[in-house]
């Protein structure tokens, strides 16, 4: 191995010392550079001196297990209460952390149609919560009361007005089997077929209007253009196979009946034009709403941190941190982002754009439990990585919160050891340009951290060194350490309307309701 | 989409980066630590190295050296690292990093024998020396806190953990010296 023989002069141990302690200074770094390209004997004694400092440091994590008891150090490391019996070496193994799929993430089927507005809307107990932005793929739509726009890939777009159920079939086909809708059919997507109970509506161009009862009973009207109705079993029933409806007329029929004509009203249909004026008026609701279920968040002990991202002013360059009498430096200073629309309007939110937007943040304190809560709108991925909470640096006690352009859910911890927590890929290229509610847990006292996506737990793994975290200087959306080296740039593309940072583990039933009261009404 | 045997795949294939790079970590962080300024730059580097190893794990050929796989993208990191922090004076410059990192590669299987014996060495430390170097390295404190709350001057504490280190390679000499055969 190295030469035994070579023997290092004091002025170049000095030197190691030094750079091993990190307190080299000019012209003394020069030095040591020029000694070292200078002479292979020096580098190799280098690396070996190094090593024997890497092995030092990396003991240091488990000496509490090594040191005698009655023989304390200087002062109670940090980490004493924490390894305190743990009787294995733990920290000497590495701490990589693969990731344990603890969902079904299979639910890539094809999308046939994108929610893009919701009001006052009840879904269905046990369903899943879908809000403006959402895509659907084929399934059932439940919802016991308001209004949802759905635009089908094909063009269509319906209103639906509960108690609804629809079942989405195709880009181009759903079966209505309660609730009254309000479809509007352009040029290219004629042959938009809607299956009633007792038969299917194509659509040949332009609106109409359908209600299904509880008792069975159906309407349809024609507000514009032609519909084709299909009656099913027609011949059974002495029908014709086909007939055709045009603007002004109306059908109304009840299982086992035949069709009867009525005159067409479709004002009873709420058009796309009431549904916007609605859910502007509706938005005001889920504001105050919010403002009061954020009014509770400022005041709880745990809380560290809770942005709210609603500026005083318009030009404003601070992210108030509307927990009282807290530290400064947790108000973030905004850097390049634009204020811009939230989750619905009146809400503000912050566009993370340019690749130096960042909200700048100092969090003091050290934490062996910590939430991190964001809503936020992935526009895209630019990068492999895109911060959501960044530290400066990695050194022990860091947090480094992001997402891979996988949609992993990523947090990295350096409790002593570095450590990452990976989520199984949950944000799919459907969730680009949607409000999503993220939430990662770190709790030492269960050696567990838990990511949640939209309420619901994406993924888990143990912490393998406890520790406590200590941030102290961070950003949100981006990462200091990119400023030099492009490739390293870590910026979000998105927008983030609202960040809380808690000093403790919320239960995955506090992140169910803290998602429910984040979302729209 | 995934099927069963698909997410065992995925599992199983998990399972594997955790057990190599576990096993790797130790060299590949003295490999980063040899060729950057601080321990600071060397877990930030680390950290970044890991996350591209992860992503490009399925590049990587069952039955070859990992580690060596490793440093290769983690010297590619510490150079893209050096580029982002040109204008910081304590950086190596380019050729020496690269020279490092070349001997470095070479001399892996030299360094982890002789890591094995540093362990044992490690052993044989005083519980005062243990102190020090927990109190230096275990915790997030500046040296400036430790020294002052011991009662003593940095430089002390700088010159106590350098005679250990020295020490711990003097123990490392002797023990390999003496494993050799006569």
């Amino acid at each position: 191995m190295s030469t035994p023989s070579f023997q290092p002069d004091p002025e170049f141990l000095e030197l190691l010392s030094q750079f091993a302690s990190g307190t080299l200074e000019e012209p003394r770094a020069t030095r040591l550079q020029t000694l070292l390209s200078a002479s292979a004997d020096h580098r190799r004694f280098y690396r070996r001196y190094l090593q024997a400092d890497t092995v030092l440091r990396e003991s240091a994590c488990s000496a509490v297990v090594l040191a005698s008891p009655v023989q304390p150090p200087l002062y109670e490391p940090w980490y004493w209460k924490a390894a305190a019996g743990i009787a294995t070496l733990a920290c000497l193994a590495s701490l990589w952390l693969g990731r344990e799929p603890s969902v079904d993430t299979a639910s890539k089927k094809p999308t046939l149609a994108v929610l893009t507005q919701s009001v006052g809307v009840q879904w269905k107990n046990g369903g899943r919560l879908f809000q403006a932005g959402s895509t659907l793929s084929a399934g059932t739509l439940a919802f016991d009361q308001g209004l949802i726009q759905l635009e089908f890939l094909n063009g269509a777009v319906v209103v639906a007005e509960g108690p609804a159920e629809l079942e989405l079939l195709s880009s181009s086909r759903a079966i209505c089997r309660r609730g009254k809708i309000r479809a509007s059919v352009p040029p290219q997507a004629h042959g938009f077929t809607i299956t009633a109970p007792d038969m299917d509506l194509v659509d040949l161009g332009t609106e109409f209007g359908l209600a299904v009862g509880s008792d069975g009973k159906s309407q349809i009207h024609v507000i514009d253009g032609e519909v084709r109705m299909e009656p099913k079993g027609a011949t059974a029933k002495g029908l014709p196979a086909a007939a055709s409806l045009f603007a002004g007329q109306g059908l109304q029929w009840g299982t086992g009946q035949i069709p009867a004509a009525i005159a067409e009203n479709g004002s009873v249909f709420t058009s796309r034009q009431e549904l916007l004026a609605l859910a502007g008026r509706n938005s005001r609701e889920t504001l105050e709403r919010w403002q009061l279920e954020s009014a509770r968040v400022r005041a709880l002990p745990e809380t560290v941190f809770h942005y709210t991202f609603e500026p005083h002013e318009p030009w404003s360059r601070t992210l108030a941190n509307t927990r009282p009498n807290s530290d400064p430096g947790l108000n973030g200073a905004v850097v390049g982002c634009q204020w811009t629309q939230g989750r619905w309007p009146g809400k503000h939110a912050l566009e993370f754009k340019g690749p130096s937007d960042r909200v700048r943040v100092h969090i003091p304190g050290q934490y062996t439990a910590v939430t991190l809560a964001a809503w936020v709108r992935v526009d895209g991925w630019d990068r492999w990585l895109s911060s959501l909470l960044l530290t400066d640096t990695f050194k022990v006690g860091a947090i480094h919160w992001q997402l891979s352009d996988k949609g992993e859910i990523i947090l990295g911890v350096h409790p002593g050891h570095l450590e990452n927590h990976f989520s199984p890929p949950v944000i799919t290229p459907n969730d680009l340009g949607r409000w999503v509610f993220l939430v990662t847990v770190y709790d030492e006292s269960t050696r567990t951290v838990s990511h949640f996506l939209d309420g619901n737990k994406v993924g888990s793994t143990p912490i393998q060194t406890p520790g406590a975290l200590r941030p102290g200087d961070a950003e949100l959306g981006n990462w200091i350490s990119n400023q030099a080296a492009n490739s390293r740039t870590r910026s979000l593309k998105g927008r983030m309307d609202e960040f809380t940072f808690y000093s403790r583990a919320l239960t995955p039933e506090e992140v169910r309701a803290a998602y429910e009261k984040g979302l729209p009404l | 989409m995934s099927s069963p045997d698909a997410a065992l795949h995925a599992k199983n294939r998990d399972e594997r980066f955790v057990q190599l790079f576990a096993h790797s970590e130790p060299a590949l962080r003295l490999f980063l630590r040899s060729l950057l300024p601080r321990w600071e730059d060397t877990d930030e580097v680390l950290q970044e190295t890991s996350l591209v190893l992860w992503r490009k794990f399925d590049t990587f050929t069952e039955g070859t050296d990992f580690l060596r796989w490793a440093c290769m993208v983690a010297r590619f990191e510490a150079l893209k690292y050096r580029r982002g922090k040109a204008r910081d004076r304590h950086i190596f410059d380019g050729d020496l990093m690269e020279t490092l990192a070349d001997e470095a590669l070479d001399e892996l299987p030299a360094l982890e024998q002789e890591r094995k014996a540093l362990e044992a060495c490690l052993q044989k430390l005083g519980s005062k020396e243990r102190s020090w170097v927990e109190s230096v390295y275990g915790t997030n404190s500046h040296i400036h806190e430790v020294a002052t709350r011991a009662g003593r001057s940095p430089g002390s504490l700088y010159k106590a953990l350098h005679r250990i280190r020295l020490g711990l390679l003097d123990c490392v000499t002797r023990s390999v010296a003496g494993s050799e055969p006569a």
